[in-house]
């Protein structure tokens, strides 16, 4: 069960309420509330969209997270936050997995996240989650709106472009998805090497056509790009 | 006349530890017990996924509270016990986990992985009714 086990760190969620998100949703028995941090580097769009709301109706298969929970005050019924002694378990370790304070989905479907009290061995409250398979990437900018299909740069001209994860439903998928960024030798276009997450800066080197490679969890998307003008005398390499 | 219905002296003591006898039987011979126990108040599960007093089918990572009651009966009729005395128990962690809400009389299980296990609750140690519970992967 220890491998199962989230430890939340009262210095965490203190560390992450003035640039998080304030995701949260209440457990099954009402005891206290779940709520889904994020970091201030986070690429995850639960992150960096909207506040007060809900948390994400489902994750990515492949992604990975952090839910606190805060227990209900016994006098006000308020929700406590910052309260320490209370670790998040997965109830199967076949949907979820814990590394440190972090969750990562493993395989589709419902999940509970128990709040066991240290110590005592009991559960306070729970709640469930969905995890979706990625059937689909969008390419975005880095302002979420669709990219227009092929990516027109100029030579020297880069960009920030974004993927958005969608399941076989359309509905938008969450999580801190790990994605491979490649553009293939002769590419009319660089990408970031450095890039990892969800968002990467591509940058056009030459004329002509070619496409962008990207893989996110099981999915995988190839954006195509013109670049029109001529080549960079460096190839582009000094970014 | 009078006398033949007499039971004479240290009759009626007789007649009295019969009639003890007579109504203490019922107790030594098993009339007083566990009478029955319900898994109650069972919270609503996302999928399709259920549990009731005589069976339980969930899929696996899926979480259920639900409240153990259980009722004794004696001569006098049956009676509810107390939560305090009541406890659940698993018969293999490995595929169904249990675990007692905090500060509540509440029971919490979850699915750990596809299987059969037995959920058992007790009253005192005494068994009040077992639950076979599935274990089955989501389709």
């Amino acid at each position: 069960m220890g491998s199962r086990r989230m430890a939340v760190a009262s210095a965490a969620l203190l560390a992450c309420v003035a640039s998080c998100s304030n995701n949260e949703d209440t457990g099954v028995l009402g005891n206290g509330a779940f709520r889904y941090l994020c970091s201030s580097e986070s690429t995850d769009e639960a992150c960096t969209g909207a506040s007060d709301v809900d948390l994400p109706a489902a994750l990515a298969v492949g992604a990975s997270f952090q839910i606190a929970y805060s227990p209900n005050s016994s006098s006000s019924g308020g929700v406590v936050e910052g309260v320490t002694g209370y670790e998040i378990i997965a109830a199967s370790p076949e949907f979820a997995t814990t590394t440190g304070d972090t969750i990562a989905a493993q395989r589709e479907g419902l999940v509970a996240l128990l709040a066991e009290h240290v110590g005592k061995s009991t559960v306070d409250d729970f709640i469930h989650l969905r995890f979706s398979t990625i059937a689909r990437l969008k390419p975005s900018d880095s302002q979420g709106r669709p990219l227009p299909l092929p990516v027109s740069l100029g030579p020297g001209e880069s960009m920030v472009v974004t993927v958005e994860p969608f399941d076989v439903n359309a509905a938008k998928l969450y999580g801190q998805i790990p994605c491979a960024w490649y553009a293939p030798g002769g590419s009319p276009v660089t990408v970031d090497p450095n890039a990892t997450s969800r968002s990467a800066s591509v940058q056009g080197v030459g004329g002509g056509t070619g496409t962008v490679h990207v893989t996110c969890a099981s999915a995988v998307v190839d954006i195509p790009f013109t670049v029109s003008g001529p080549p960079l005398a460096d190839g582009g390499t000094n970014g | 006349m009078a006398e033949g219905h007499s039971v004479g002296p240290g009759g009626g003591g007789r007649g009295v530890l019969r009639a003890m006898i007579v109504f203490a039987f019922p107790f030594a011979s098993g009339c007083s017990g566990i009478d029955h126990g319900i898994l109650d108040n069972v919270t609503p599960m996302p999928d399709t996924s259920i549990l009731s007093s005589g069976s339980g089918q969930l899929h696996t990572g899926i979480a259920a509270a639900f409240k153990p009651r259980v009722w004794t009966h004696d001569l006098w009729g049956t009676h509810e016990q107390g939560s305090s005395d009541i406890g659940v128990q698993t018969s293999d962690g490995s595929i169904l986990h249990v675990a007692p809400v905090t500060n509540d009389n509440r029971f919490v299980m979850w699915a750990v992985a596809p299987g059969k296990a037995t959920l058992t609750v007790t009253l005192s140690g005494d068994v009040a009714m077992r639950v076979p519970i599935t274990v089955t992967d989501p389709q």
